[in-house]
């Protein structure tokens, strides 16, 4: 039996978790896990070991650019998409540097973010 | 950057975030007859200031329903208060690199009122615009840079 894919969708913005879920549901087998920041989704990927991890930058306790360095640490299985309204090209390039496969400047068109999970995926 | 260039930005990721459209206009009266919804984001760096959009509490349900794709009558205070931050925080993001460079941003804050807001609008600020949102509500957007001296 093929298992569902585990997206974990980190942002702190309920409305911004919530659109993001609506757009990629449906397009492969998902099992969905939310964080509102670094912290929760750190737990997260200590026990659930997601496939893809969709996060913010700018959160409280961890941001985004702290929780791709401690993903790095534990190796590069997981494909991780930063979703940011960060549009500094230096600072998103730090975001590549530390781990980030990919990085959608919001506001994100949904098509964006099916196209973004299949490049991820393969 | 040119006032009408922020304009032409703000207008776009408002619609794009929201589905609502923005036309500018020279009127500075908010919403008379309801509270208003304020939210900031601060920009922390080599340079500080902040940017915050200011709306009529209808807006505001408006803007939250549309984000959450879900019906008016079913959108709470939680709701809006997580939208038109969210909203706020787009903005910001976007206009930040050209007021502040690699400032870090906050989270955003929202305020509802009315008396407590209206002191936002005596601000010097480096950019403020009003908009007329869908002909009817009236926007304020403001960036304001601020110096701290210890």
């Amino acid at each position: 039996m093929v298992q569902a894919m585990k997206i974990l969708i980190v942002d702190d913005s309920r409305v911004a978790r919530s659109n993001i879920m609506k757009a990629l549901s449906g397009l492969v087998d998902i099992r969905f896990f939310e964080a509102d920041d670094g912290v929760g989704a750190w737990s997260i990927v200590q026990r659930e070991n997601p496939d893809v991890i969709f996060t913010d930058w700018y959160m409280q306790n961890m941001d985004g650019l702290e929780l791709i360095r401690r993903v790095r640490q534990r190796g590069n299985a997981t494909k991780i998409c930063m979703l940011t309204s960060e549009t500094n090209n230096e600072r998103q390039n730090l975001a590549r540097r530390e781990g980030a496969n990919c990085i959608l400047t919001k506001p994100i068109k949904l098509d964006q973010l099916a196209r973004a999970l299949e490049q991820m995926i393969g | 950057m040119e006032n009408t260039v922020i304009e032409h930005l703000v207008k776009t990721i408002w619609f794009d975030t929201t589905g609502l459209r923005l036309s500018p206009t020279e009127s500075v009266t908010l919403a008379a007859d309801s509270d208003l919804y304020l939210a900031t984001v601060v920009f922390f760096g080599s340079q500080h200031g902040s940017l915050s959009i200011i709306a009529g509490a209808g807006l505001a349900d408006q803007i939250a329903s549309r984000m959450f794709q879900a019906p008016l009558e079913s959108i709470s205070c939680d709701d809006v208060h997580d939208s038109f931050g969210e909203l706020a925080n787009v903005l910001a993001g976007n206009l930040k690199s050209d007021f502040f460079g690699t400032a870090d941003l906050s989270r955003p804050v929202i305020m509802e009122g009315r008396d407590s807001l209206t002191g936002a609008l005596a601000i010097d600020a480096i950019f403020q615009k009003v908009f007329v949102c869908e002909n009817r509500e009236l926007v304020l957007v403001q960036v304001c840079q601020v110096e701290y001296s210890l």
